[in-house]
């Protein structure tokens, strides 16, 4: 910061432009003093000087309530005598709600539409309220929709194909003894993933079921999942379930899509048959 | 807009019609019509104090019980099985062990359950005399709660909640058990209360017999 310069105006001058520039502002005088207060008189305008024209309103006739309707005019009394027999011509063309006589409703017909009309709203707005609670509702978990597999057959699902190696019994070694009315069921499940995606399905694996034929369902947790997944590779998921030893033979594999809609039990799923 | 007064036209001032001979009513009529128009309109204001809050219409659906009773709902069944105190909870682990103190008391809620159709995860809170609240304390990690096992059908499985409560509180305490609510899932959940059947001396009595330690697997 250099000290200040009083001629300086802050604009860059290039040094080649002459010296003095017209751009370059001359040094301000100081301006004279103005009057301030009291308020200077205001410059005295003649009558007639304004450009804008201003109505003169002191004049305005002032408005006389009249009798409503307003009389008819002095020549309405001499005509009605003479075209009395001409008064349905004119009324259908001219336009009138006077005109137009209507027989007064009866009562219970006008009860009953006031019935009808209050009915018919209210289907309305319970229909509209329904319509729109059950189309979010079906937004949020669509209907599940199962897909059966049969045996050795595979089928898509969630960027990935999936085929039902085999349900059986765990080794011994998985086994709980202290529960002897539970069954531990090994579960091996082929997936060939059908985009790059695939490879988020080994953290994330679907939602894995073994459901009996009553519609019981008990978690299939994955044991072990494939190192890599992705477009055209082959893996195997291994899962370990717990079941009732009376279903053990019937049990079969459901999936859905990830664990949130099997949780909810909706969207698509497959069920592979054994 | 404004318009100036007098440019309007004043309301027309019709001829009144002769009014019609109207029908003599004799009085007590009138009067009972009064009174029975009063009491509708009673009735119709009263009728509002039935309209549920916002509060209620989100409640769920509560089955009552004592302890032992076998409380069913659509989605799972739910039993109380056991109550004890204890001022610390130690908590074993695989490499360590922590302790949980507290200057309150410790209530450890034994919870059995079982599930009809699918596999469900159960979350409790201890609902006190007074209204309070208290949900599970986390001194103690929900891997050694019943919150993060599964109950699946077939089998009844128990495990434990802890909640850490004064001590003057926990006289008719109920546990409420539901299913964890979620910011998506359903709106319309089951749950049930189970009453402790702990009054005042009961409590005291317990509370004086609390373990000292209280050890769980974690």
């Amino acid at each position: 910061m250099t000290e200040q310069n009083p001629d300086d105006t802050g604009v860059w001058r290039h040094p080649a432009a002459g010296e003095p520039s017209w751009f370059r502002p001359s040094r301000r005088v100081p301006r004279p003093d103005a009057r301030v207060w009291p308020p200077p008189p205001t410059p005295h305008e003649p009558p007639g000087s304004s450009t804008v024209p201003i109505p003169v309103i002191d004049a305005r006739p002032t408005y006389q309530p009249q009798a409503w309707p307003p009389p008819a005019p002095p020549s309405a009394p001499v005509t009605p005598p003479a075209p009395a027999p001409e008064p349905p011509a004119p009324a259908p063309e001219s336009s009138g709600p006077s005109h137009r006589r209507r027989r007064p409703m009866s009562r219970p017909v006008k009860v009953g539409l006031q019935f009808c009309g209050a009915l018919i709203l209210t289907l309305a707005y319970v229909g509209v309220t329904w319509y729109d609670s059950s189309s979010r509702y079906e937004q949020n978990n669509p209907p599940p929709t199962v897909r059966h597999v049969a045996q050795g057959q595979s089928a898509p699902l969630a960027d990935a194909t999936w085929r039902l190696v085999g349900v059986a019994v765990a080794p011994s070694q998985y086994q709980t003894p202290e529960t002897p009315d539970r069954e531990m069921m090994q579960i091996e499940v082929e997936a060939t993933g059908l985009n790059a995606d695939a490879k988020y399905l080994s953290t994330t694996p679907p939602g894995f079921y073994l459901s009996d034929k009553a519609g019981r369902l008990w978690l299939a947790l994955a044991a072990k999942t494939p190192e890599d997944l992705g477009a055209g590779k082959t893996g195997r998921f291994t899962l370990m379930s717990a079941v009732p030893k009376a279903v053990e033979d019937q049990v079969e594999l459901v999936m859905w899509q990830n664990e949130y809609a099997g949780k909810n039990q909706s969207g698509p799923s497959l069920r592979f048959a054994r | 807009m404004v318009t100036s007064p007098g440019l309007v036209p004043d309301a027309p001032s019709r001829p009144a019609p002769a009014p019609p001979r109207r029908r003599r009513v004799p009085l007590w009529r009138r009067l009972l019509a009064a009174v029975l128009g009063l009491a509708l309109v009673c009735g119709a204001v009263y009728v509002q104090t039935f309209v549920l809050d916002a509060d209620r219409l989100r409640a769920p659906l509560t089955v009552s019980g004592g302890m032992h009773d076998e409380l069913v709902t659509d989605t799972f069944s739910a039993r109380l099985e056991r109550v004890e105190f204890a001022r610390t909870i130690r908590i074993k682990k695989t490499y360590a062990t922590d302790e949980a103190t507290t200057d309150r008391i410790f209530m450890i809620v034994k919870v059995g359950a079982t599930a009809p159709r699918r596999p469900v995860q159960l979350a409790a809170y201890l609902l006190t005399a007074d209204g309070l609240r208290f949900d599970p304390t986390d001194r103690v990690p929900p891997g050694a709660t019943f919150s993060e096992k599964w109950v699946q059908p077939g089998w009844w499985r128990s495990g434990l909640y802890f909640f850490e409560v004064p001590k003057d509180r926990v006289a008719g305490a109920r546990v409420v058990v539901r299913e964890p609510q979620t910011l998506f899932g359903d709106d319309w959940v089951s749950e049930v209360s189970a009453d402790l059947g702990l009054d005042a001396t009961e409590a005291g009595r317990m509370i004086g017999a609390a373990k000292d330690v209280y050890e769980v697997t974690g």
